[in-house]
């Protein structure tokens, strides 16, 4: 396979959780809505200077969320590798066992195959 | 000392004497013996997943697709997963000595071999390990020429599902044909 | 506002729900949301790279499909629309978030790899390297290889030019090649 067949089958459509059609006609009848872009667009000036305040006043908590940031992605790294391992493990399972069935068929097609 | 005390005695002797490699917990094999392989193999697959770490590797696979959900709910019977897999750069790197001492710990209570292929240079045995009418778990052995590769699979073990990974059939016949067992 | 598109031919029952949809039906807008919600799921998904956040987007773009819906020219149109929202939404959540999304090259680890045996995880890889992208050139590559657009087609839907996007994608995949190689994985141009 090339880089061009493994990037669409990795970012091939993907069905949302279940219960999320519900959960859309949900909203709509409880008369939900949403802000287009043309009201978004008001925000950014003036949160700006609003969030360089905020910066200012909370940097001490910024070191510690850093640490946060980084026990979290070493955890996550962690899961990560052992999930690929479990995968490989079942993988190399179902080959070998795949690899069994088929050398029994075979073997049973000889078998009834074969003159008598 | 009586008779009885003194068989009884002999017993807690031999079981002592009995090599740990030789014992295997339910369906946990003891498969260490086959570490020293490791040095000789240009390729070494080792995994060992017990509850712990299937439990981290199921909750990282939560809603990344329908395929990891399939391996997810694969994942929910299982305890553990053991693998031993080495590739080497040509034959006689393993003795069979090495398999045998498996094949000792498949041989016991609750253990049956379900199949079992020998063709020229190819050895496939998988053996089922049963407590109560409940599959509780799997052992295949794939040894070729320059290969060799133990699974163990501890749990209730559904093979329709992880033949579902790939090419599977739901149900294993008795050992049959060709590789009929010894 | 997204502008029309030209429709081609399309089967008449996708104009047919979209005018009963327009007309106050809300079992046809159920169906248009049931139809398309994997195509608006997955783009936020792939883009985002969490499911509540993907969720949560997906739903506000139905909201506004809700909100909007008479200005939907055709069911083709209803496509272009859809993915163009959900492209801005995705884009300027991004760009508004506080949250660090990718991982600093040099925080990054190395899995191990076996070369028998592949990488296991080699999709969730993909979506991850895709994730590391900057946010335009993400979306031209969420576009181009999920929905299977060509490249002015993309254009059109991120109100960009031609040769930016075909310099985002470009350059998407150089690195995504570099990266994968760095990896074990080696893709020739």
């Amino acid at each position: 396979m090339n880089l061009e067949q493994e990037l669409r089958r990795a970012l091939r459509r993907k069905d949302p959780p279940s219960g999320f059609h519900d959960k859309v006609l949900s909203r709509i009848a409880a008369g939900d809505t949403v802000r287009t872009r043309a009201t978004i667009g008001i925000w950014p000036r003036v949160a700006l200077p609003v969030a360089a305040t905020l910066m200012l006043v909370f940097g001490g908590t910024y070191y510690i969320h850093r640490q946060q940031e980084q026990q979290a992605r070493e955890l996550q790294a962690q899961t990560e590798q052992a999930a690929r391992e479990v995968v490989l493990a079942l993988q190399i399972a179902s080959e070998k066992i795949s690899a069994a069935q088929t050398k029994v068929e075979e073997i049973t097609r000889y078998d009834h195959t074969s003159p008598r | 000392m009586t008779t009885r005390a003194l068989g009884n005695y002999c017993l807690i002797i031999a079981a002592l004497l009995v090599p740990r490699t030789a014992l295997a917990q339910g369906a946990r094999l003891q498969l260490d013996h086959l570490n020293k392989l490791a040095e000789k193999a240009t390729e070494t697959v080792d995994v060992s997943a017990d509850t712990a770490m299937l439990k981290q590797a199921a909750g990282f696979l939560a809603g990344k697709g329908s395929d990891t959900e399939k391996m997810r709910e694969l994942l929910g019977g299982i305890t553990g997963i053991y693998v031993k897999s080495f590739e080497f750069g040509g034959p006689n790197m393993y003795a069979e000595s090495d398999i045998d001492i498996i094949r000792k710990q498949v041989s016991g209570p609750g253990w049956s071999r379900v199949v079992s292929v020998r063709e020229k240079r190819e050895l496939t045995e998988i053996y089922f390990w049963k407590e109560r009418e409940t599959t509780g778990g799997l052992v295949v052995i794939s040894a070729e020429d320059n290969e060799l590769t133990v699974v163990n699979v501890v749990g209730r073990v559904d093979l329709a599902s992880l033949g579902a990974l790939g090419p599977m059939i739901p149900k294993l016949p008795v050992a049959l044909g060709k590789g009929t067992p010894k | 506002m997204p502008t029309a598109v030209p429709s081609p031919q399309v089967p008449v029952s996708e104009d047919q729900l979209l005018a009963d949809a327009q007309t106050g039906s809300e079992a046809a807008f159920a169906v248009i949301v049931r139809e398309h919600q994997a195509m608006v799921f997955g783009l936020a998904f792939h883009f985002l790279r969490s499911q509540a956040e993907a969720e949560e987007l997906a739903q506000d773009v139905f909201l506004a499909l809700h909100q909007h819906l008479s200005s939907v020219q055709s069911a083709r149109h209803l496509i272009f629309w859809l993915r163009r929202v959900t492209s801005n939404r995705c884009i300027d959540r991004v760009r508004s978030s506080q949250r660090r999304r990718e991982l600093p090259m040099e925080d990054s680890h190395e899995p191990h790899v076996s070369p028998r045996f592949g990488d296991p995880l080699l999709d969730e890889l993909l979506q991850s390297l895709v994730g590391e992208l900057a946010p335009d050139a993400r979306m031209v590559v969420t576009l181009r290889f999920q929905e299977d657009l060509d490249l002015s087609e993309i254009a059109a839907i991120v109100d960009m030019p031609l040769n930016t996007v075909k310099s985002h994608l470009r350059r998407s995949m150089d690195a995504l090649r570099r990266k994968l190689a760095d990896r074990g994985h080696v893709y020739e141009s």
